[in-house]
């Protein structure tokens, strides 16, 4: 979908279309799943964090600039909101490596299960804003512009967090015997 | 190394280089062997994580999203202001005591093209005339009918509804050559109703009967007129259909 697609959907959900509402939210709905999802290790908070973040999307659709791309900023929100999620995660008292869920489902084969899952724990070592550019890079394919552009952080600064957060995951993935 | 060529190594991993960023990658990677492996280690990894599959969000999550978001309501652009007093001239109408049938007497009275004229949206209406299509839908605890009919040079488009929870009728007559005329209702109001020369949406439940009327935009139109409608419920398409006259005028 393009830039000017998203916009005239937004601009019908302006008007109150509820089927531009559903298309818009089925058009995302599957990527902001999966980088809260990666952003989180666990199912139910990913879907959580997903509502969450349409709901503060669209409470704030007047204050979007459609100058950006729509995605850039739902992607935003939906780091931002892991983030949040993660944080009061740690207030609570940390989950251990048994809470976060293995993988996609029941029709994802086991050894796809189990890749996903030591993916996982490779990413759940990572801080946030490592966490943050290998999901968005690896996971939802976007570049240093566009990730740059949903963390508000400078190209710059996206290479040198993805150089560090690679050799922490090569590490991490080694150590558990993962061969790359 | 230093950072520069770490960023170098990166970028080239995640081709991100430029033609000329790209034969300095090549040289030092000609140059050095610890390039080289952090070069071959950064790709790996990148082909390892592609493997990784995407994980398929719970089926009910859509639903979830849509029903939690209120988006305004429905209205024509650039004409909100002037129709959204519509639903309260329909009630002060019906509260005055028009119970009476109106029928086509309530469009005959010299109706123009170039405006909606307000007198005309009160009363009940029985739309009399030919039918010429026929929509049904009934789904979802939602149950009833659109009617296109036609009477002279009018066309009436006759909805009835018998619905649990509340349904939203979108019409799409832009192309059909024909524009709004007025609106007439029997039984209860509309919750919501906007509506332009050329569509129509309303929201509406329980049980509910209302006639939209619509006239030529130009002498001799439509040849042939297609009216879309679309029904939802909660954002959740329950059905959709087209209304054709079926014969040239």
């Amino acid at each position: 979908m393009t830039k000017d697609q998203d916009f005239a959907l937004i601009e019908d959900c302006k008007n109150g279309d509820q089927q531009a509402l559903a298309s818009l939210v089925r058009r995302y709905e599957r990527p902001v799943f999966n980088v809260a999802y990666r952003m989180l290790g666990t199912a139910d908070e990913a879907a959580d964090v997903s509502q969450t973040t349409f709901l503060k999307a669209f409470e704030n659709l007047s204050r979007y600039n459609p100058e950006y791309k729509f995605f850039s900023w739902i992607y935003r929100i939906a780091v931002n909101e892991s983030i949040n999620q993660l944080n009061r995660r740690k207030r609570l008292g940390e989950l251990g490596d048994d809470h976060v869920a293995p993988g996609g489902g029941p029709e994802v084969s086991v050894d796809a299960d189990r890749l996903s899952a030591e993916v996982q724990a490779a990413l759940n070592v990572l801080s946030d804003d490592h966490r943050a550019v290998i999901v968005l890079r690896h996971f939802s394919e976007h570049s240093y512009r566009d990730i740059g552009a949903m963390l508000q952080i400078p190209e710059k600064t996206v290479k040198s967090r993805l150089f560090s957060a690679r050799r922490v995951m090569q590490e991490q993935l080694e150590r558990k015997g993962v061969t790359l | 190394m230093n950072n520069d060529e770490l960023e170098l190594i990166n970028a080239g991993v995640d081709d991100e280089l430029d033609a000329a960023g790209r034969v300095r990658l090549d040289a030092l990677l000609a140059g050095s062997e610890q390039a080289r492996d952090l070069y071959d280690g950064l790709q790996r990894l990148g082909t390892f994580l592609e493997q990784v599959p995407p994980v398929e969000p719970p089926s009910a999550l859509h639903g979830r999203i849509v029903n939690s978001i209120s988006l305004p309501r429905p209205t024509a652009p650039g004409l909100k202001g002037l129709f959204n007093v519509i639903p309260g001239l329909l009630r002060y109408g019906l509260a005055a005591g028009l119970a009476v049938v109106v029928t086509m007497a309530v469009y005959q009275g010299g109706s123009q093209l170039n405006g909606v004229d307000y007198d005309k949206l009160v009363g009940t209406i029985s739309a009399r005339g030919a039918e010429l299509d026929r929509f049904e839908f009934n789904q979802d605890g939602a149950q009833g009918s659109v009617r296109i009919l036609e009477r002279g040079d009018t066309y009436a488009l006759e909805f009835e509804l018998q619905a649990r929870r509340p349904v939203l009728f979108d019409v799409d007559f832009a192309d059909s050559g024909l524009r709004f005329d007025a609106l007439a209702q029997a039984d209860l109001n509309l919750d919501e109703l906007a509506l332009t020369k050329t569509t129509l949406s309303a929201r509406t439940e329980g049980s509910q009967r209302f006639v939209v009327l619509m006239r030529p935009v130009a002498p001799g139109s439509p040849t042939q007129a297609r009216i879309s409608i679309a029904l939802s419920q909660d954002g959740e398409s329950i059905g959709r259909g087209v209304l054709d006259t079926g014969r040239d005028r």
